[in-house]
């Protein structure tokens, strides 16, 4: 793992949890089922906007992050958190109440949604080459396949809808670009010889096969509890291998790339 | 250097109109004197520099040239760093210097990920992210950078804001690239020498194909 | 240099002087670097002894330390006479005041020295048999140029300052030519780059020399007026044929004769010769060899042209004043010393002082040097920091840095004088190498006026003008003091005992025992030595530019911007030897074994590996394990680069 993304992997994984719970809920759940999944996303997105504190060097300076919403990426991701996080709680509060309003859920379900999306956005930076492309979409597309299949884990009902299986269809989708993408790459072969970059295929297979595949299938043998833990394990490795794949793209980086070429001039000239 | 080979696609286009680094590919012999000064004139003594020095065909291929990129922050006309900042902690100045205000980092990092240069440089002590100034209180001071100043064969210089007016200065060469448009402001001038220019303008084709 | 000092006196900030003209207000990564070595926590601040178990050093005070360094040297003295006792200085932190530890050893009844050098002694003498003088012509005058001719030198990396000349001439539509086995810095900014065979420069200075003289391009005025010997040495000429040439040195032979008519055209033409072509047994006529094709197509007193090796016109200051030498005198020479000390008798060396040197990583069979330094009654070392040598002794004193005593500089590259301030105060419990020979003089009851009170007063009489008024313009700015002019020799009177360029030199023959005509003798181990069956690859140890040799290298800072070490061996003398690029490799001959990582390199010349000399830090390899204790043919210097070596896998 990179220097510094331990406390990344964790605030991400909690936090597209919850807001994969939220919003897949407010698409695809069940109406009167919501609130369980509210708390639970509200908990999961509090808890990762907490863990997300952990990082930073200023701890204390947390707050001049608002200087920058509307304008950083960051500061819109730390702001959508919040708001999906409230919006997701007051849901929670109105059902627990006994008066489940609609239109808060959905306005909890849009604003995860929202969130999820801002997560993807902020890694959409020039810096890094393996975060291009489609992979803005994964945060997104990752959080509803791991809600959508995490809401069955509670109804006993067997089977899988429709609605279920065109997220998870969507995600292996985007995801199959990324996957395509980071395979494919060429990269110098100092940042080649990582551990994470040569066992790519596989970290990112298991990534499809634990929130994807497996899930689906296990959601139609009926063992929805271990399809919700699969898809869960599989969000985990997903945020993993997302950082431990990062690739700096820097003046090294390219100047490694120059090197290998004159190789190749010089061995067919 | 003549200015013709100057013009490939890459050498002509949009020009950063601030301040910044020309290196001439020519001179720079990768020595490191850069990098002390740098250190020694912003006290970075027991941390990572600023600047750094990333040659290109250390091993010496003969399909190749040889050269030394000596790279910092490029005071982008459209700073990865400053648009990512949470707390606003970039400033672009008017002379186009990027700045970056000490007291507003969060330590967040983010700047690290976006810039694609590697310019910002956590401090794991301070808590927070630091990077080259162009030696902006020199600069204030009618001085050159302090990198500039040491640079023992003239490789490094500082061009004024409003310099590249000619065709001779390149944007882009192999092994410095602006994967994400943001428009650093270093320019280079290729390497001189029949044996060095020769082998420069292949691999610069090499690279473009 | 500029140096800024803090509210605590401490150096933060060392920038160029903008008044030196040689640098033109600039400085090298080793100058800049001294903000950090000189209050590096590795500094020595007081003197160490031995511990009694043999184990690492104790604190121990400079008194104590004294006193018992008296005791042991009078009684050694006693027992075996004053010659018993080895004074080795090296030119680490080099400035006049250096030579008055000769006060303290004269007045002790004398010691066993060295004389040579192991940097550049062949050269100098090669070039003052042939020109008289060891002078050339300003550095700024490079930029005249129209041809530059660098053989055997890399001054991209060891002389910065001069490379930004040779770019300025080449910026102002010079050619650049560089002559050197390995592909380099500087090599790869030339317009032709040249790799003979090391050791054949001779071959290939006189197939020059041949091809300028066949095509009637030598300049017949000026050699007519100013040459003796030159019919002899025409006649010589005549077994350089451009074929055999080209077979001795490896170099194409359609391109020495394009070196060589470029070289006999273009006007003028500056050739700079480094001391990398003169480390070996035949260096003295190799560089003679060399060294004559200025003069031969008529480029000496000419700006922008010249023969460039060193220029020692800023060496003008009066002798030290010192007491009468002693009747007891030894020397042995440098690149000899761990075989002096094996076998030197009545008497046997029994103690060493070592000053501003490291011998035991830098000299020629440096592992057997420093058994043999072990093996001593008393071993001394004075220096800034330990070294591989400072390990073996039994008291390591702390030196001064520059910055901590006043001095007056000399150069070998330009004509400048330079004032060496006294900026701080040494730190800790340092004293300068003056103030310990003083207090160890009167420790013997000697004479201790010989160790000036007054620096100033006492520097300023070393002036060749001895006045107030040129000391204060000395602490100002570098001066020229030689009254030369910029243009060496423009007054085409030389020295010599001809008066002229000495084409035939009867001194080289009746001093060195040399042929009176340069010509090219093959090494003994070079490219056509028998031992070759067995040690096939000629081994280069050559200087890189983070370093002074051995100096430099503990520096975090200097460790932060060096080129990764390794042995650099072209792909394909690897191949068949099964070594893959950074696999650890053995690099071996009689004299010793080194294992490092290889570097495999296309741009060095087959038959030839490389590792770069002065590593002896953490691991660094031992490369002077592999030296043979060679004399160079004049001058007494060091053969390090006569050195066959095998590489295998390990």
């Amino acid at each position: 793992m990179k220097d510094g993304h331990g406390p990344l992997v964790a605030f991400t994984s909690l936090a597209i949890a919850g807001a994969g719970l939220v919003a897949a809920d407010a698409a695809v759940g069940a109406p009167g089922e919501s609130t369980g999944f509210a708390a639970a996303g509200a908990v999961l997105m509090g808890a990762g906007i907490a863990v997300s504190l952990v990082h930073l060097g200023q701890k204390r300076r947390a707050g001049l992050a608002a200087r920058g919403v509307g304008r950083s990426a960051l500061s819109n991701e730390a702001a959508a958190a919040i708001v999906a996080a409230l919006a997701a709680a007051a849901a929670a509060l109105f059902g627990a109440a006994g008066r489940p309003n609609a239109a808060v859920s959905a306005v909890a379900g849009l604003a995860s949604a929202a969130f999820l999306l801002s997560i993807g956005l902020v890694y959409r930076v020039g810096g890094q080459r393996t975060w291009r492309g489609f992979t803005v979409a994964t945060p997104l597309t990752g959080g509803l396949a791991f809600g959508a299949v995490t809401l069955h884990a509670s109804s006993a009902a067997g089977g899988i809808p429709a609605e279920t299986l065109l997220v998870v269809a969507v995600d292996t989708l985007v995801f199959s670009r990324r996957w395509r993408d980071i395979v494919a790459m060429r990269v110098p072969a100092a940042v080649g010889t990582d551990v994470w970059w040569r066992r790519r295929a596989q970290a990112l297979g298991a990534r499809f096969f634990l929130l994807d595949a497996l899930p689906v299938f296990l959601l139609a043998t009926g063992a929805a509890r271990t399809a919700a833990i699969c898809a869960a394990a599989g969000l985990v490795v997903d945020r993993v291998a997302f950082y431990a794949l990062a690739v700096q793209h820097t003046t090294e980086f390219e100047a490694a790339l120059v090197e290998e070429r004159l190789g190749r001039m010089e061995t067919n000239p | 250097m003549s200015g013709e080979h100057a013009g490939s696609a890459a050498g002509r286009g949009a020009r950063s109109p601030g301040a910044g680094f020309t290196l001439d590919l020519h001179r720079c012999v990768g020595c490191g004197a850069c990098v002390l000064a740098c250190r020694i004139e912003n006290g970075r003594t027991g941390t990572a520099p600023w600047r750094r020095v990333v040659p290109v065909n250390l091993v010496r291929r003969l399909a190749g040239p040889t050269y030394f990129l000596s790279v910092a922050c490029h005071h982008c006309d459209k700073p990865a760093c400053l648009a990512g900042c949470p707390s606003r902690a970039y400033e672009k100045r008017a002379d186009g210097v990027v700045l970056h205000h000490a007291e507003r980092c969060l330590g967040c990092r983010y700047c690290e990920m976006a810039c694609p240069f590697g310019a910002p440089q956590y401090d794991r002590d301070r808590g927070i992210v630091s990077k080259c100034t162009l030696c902006a209180p020199r600069l204030d001071d009618g001085r050159l950078p302090a990198c500039v100043t040491a640079c023992p064969t003239g490789a490094l210089q500082l061009a004024p804001p409003g310099r590249d007016t000619g065709g001779e200065a390149l944007r882009d060469v192999p092994g410095f690239v602006d994967p994400a448009g943001c428009g650093p402001s270093l320019r280079f001038r290729a390497p001189a020498g029949a044996r060095r220019e020769q082998l420069f303008r292949a691999l610069q084709e090499a690279m473009a194909r | 240099m500029l140096v800024s000092l803090d509210e605590r006196d401490r150096i933060v900030a060392i920038e160029g002087d903008p008044e030196n003209p040689a640098t033109g207000g600039r400085v090298c990564l080793k100058g800049l670097a001294y903000a950090q070595r000189q209050s590096d926590p590795a500094r020595l601040l007081a003197p160490l002894r031995r511990r009694r178990d043999g184990r690492g050093f104790e604190p121990v005070g400079w008194d104590e330390a004294l006193e018992e360094i008296a005791r042991r040297l009078v009684r050694l003295r006693d027992e075996s006479g004053p010659l018993a006792a080895l004074y080795y200085e090296g030119s680490g932190s080099h400035g006049a005041l250096g030579g008055l530890a000769e006060a303290f050893w004269r007045q002790f009844g004398g010691c066993t020295r060295t004389h040579g050098d192991l940097c550049w002694p062949a050269g100098l003498e090669a070039t003052r048999l042939t020109y008289g003088a060891n002078l050339h012509n300003h550095p700024r005058l490079t930029v005249e140029s129209r041809l530059v001719v660098v053989w055997g030198h890399n001054p991209a990396e060891t002389n910065v300052h001069q490379w930004r000349l040779i770019l300025d001439a080449q910026s102002r539509g010079a050619r650049l030519v560089v002559i050197d086995p390995r592909r380099t810095d500087s090599t790869d900014a030339a317009d032709l780059h040249v790799q003979p065979k090391p050791g054949t420069d001779a071959a290939l200075a006189l197939g020059i020399a041949r091809i300028v003289v066949d095509e009637g391009l030598e300049d017949a005025a000026m050699l007519r007026a100013h040459a003796h010997g030159f019919a002899q040495y025409r006649a010589r000429l005549a077994d350089y044929p451009v074929q055999r040439v080209a077979e001795i040195t490896g170099v194409g032979a359609s391109t020495v004769r394009e070196l060589a008519l470029e070289y006999g055209r273009v006007k003028p033409a500056l050739l700079i010769a480094g001391f990398g072509l003169q480390r070996h047994h035949h260096a003295g006529q190799a560089m003679r060899a060399v060294a004559l094709l200025p003069a031969l197509t008529g480029n000496v007193g000419v700006p922008g042209g010249g023969w460039q090796y060193a220029n020692l016109a800023s060496h003008c200051l009066r002798p030290l004043p010192l007491p009468p030498e002693p009747p007891a005198r030894r020397s042995v020479p440098v690149s000899r010393l761990a075989a002096s000390l094996e076998t030197l008798d009545a008497p046997p060396i029994r103690a060493a002082w070592i000053e501003r040197a490291n011998p035991g990583s830098q000299n020629p069979a440096a592992p057997r040097l420093r058994r043999a330094l072990e093996a001593l009654d008393l071993v001394v070392v004075v220096d800034q920091f330990m070294t591989p040598t400072a390990e073996l002794a039994h008291f390591v004193l702390p030196a001064k840095t520059l910055f901590e005593e006043e001095d007056l500089v000399t150069a070998y590259w330009h004509p400048y004088l330079q004032w060496r301030a006294r900026i701080v105060e040494p730190p800790g419990t340092v004293r300068p190498e003056t103030e310990i020979w003083r207090a160890l003089s009167q420790r013997l009851g000697l004479d201790t006026s010989w160790f000036p009170g007054d620096r100033e007063a006492f520097l300023r009489g070393l002036l060749p003008e001895p006045s107030e008024a040129r000391l204060d313009e000395l602490k100002k700015r570098p001066m020229d003091l030689s009254g030369l002019g910029d243009v060496a020799f423009a007054d085409r009177r030389f020295p010599t005992p001809s008066g002229k360029i000495e084409f035939a030199s009867d001194q080289a023959a009746e001093r060195w025992g040399v042929d009176r005509i340069p010509g090219y003798v093959a090494l003994g181990e070079g490219s056509e030595s028998p031992l070759r069956s067995r040690f096939p690859l000629q081994l280069l140890s050559c200087k890189t530019r983070e370093r002074i040799h051995s100096q430099f290298g503990s520096l975090a800072w200097v460790r932060g911007v060096e080129r990764p070490h390794a042995l650099d061996i072209h792909p394909d003398d690897a191949g068949p030897r099964g070594v893959q690029d950074g696999a650890r490799v053995a690099v071996w001959n009689e004299r010793g074994r080194i294992e490092l990582r290889a570097r495999l390199t296309p741009g060095i010349r087959p038959g030839v590996v490389h590792v770069l000399e002065g590593r002896c830090h953490e691991g660094d390899p031992d490369v002077n394990a592999l030296v043979a204790e060679g004399v160079t043919d004049m001058n007494h210097g060091a053969t390090f680069y006569e050195c066959l070596v095998e590489v295998a896998p390990v």
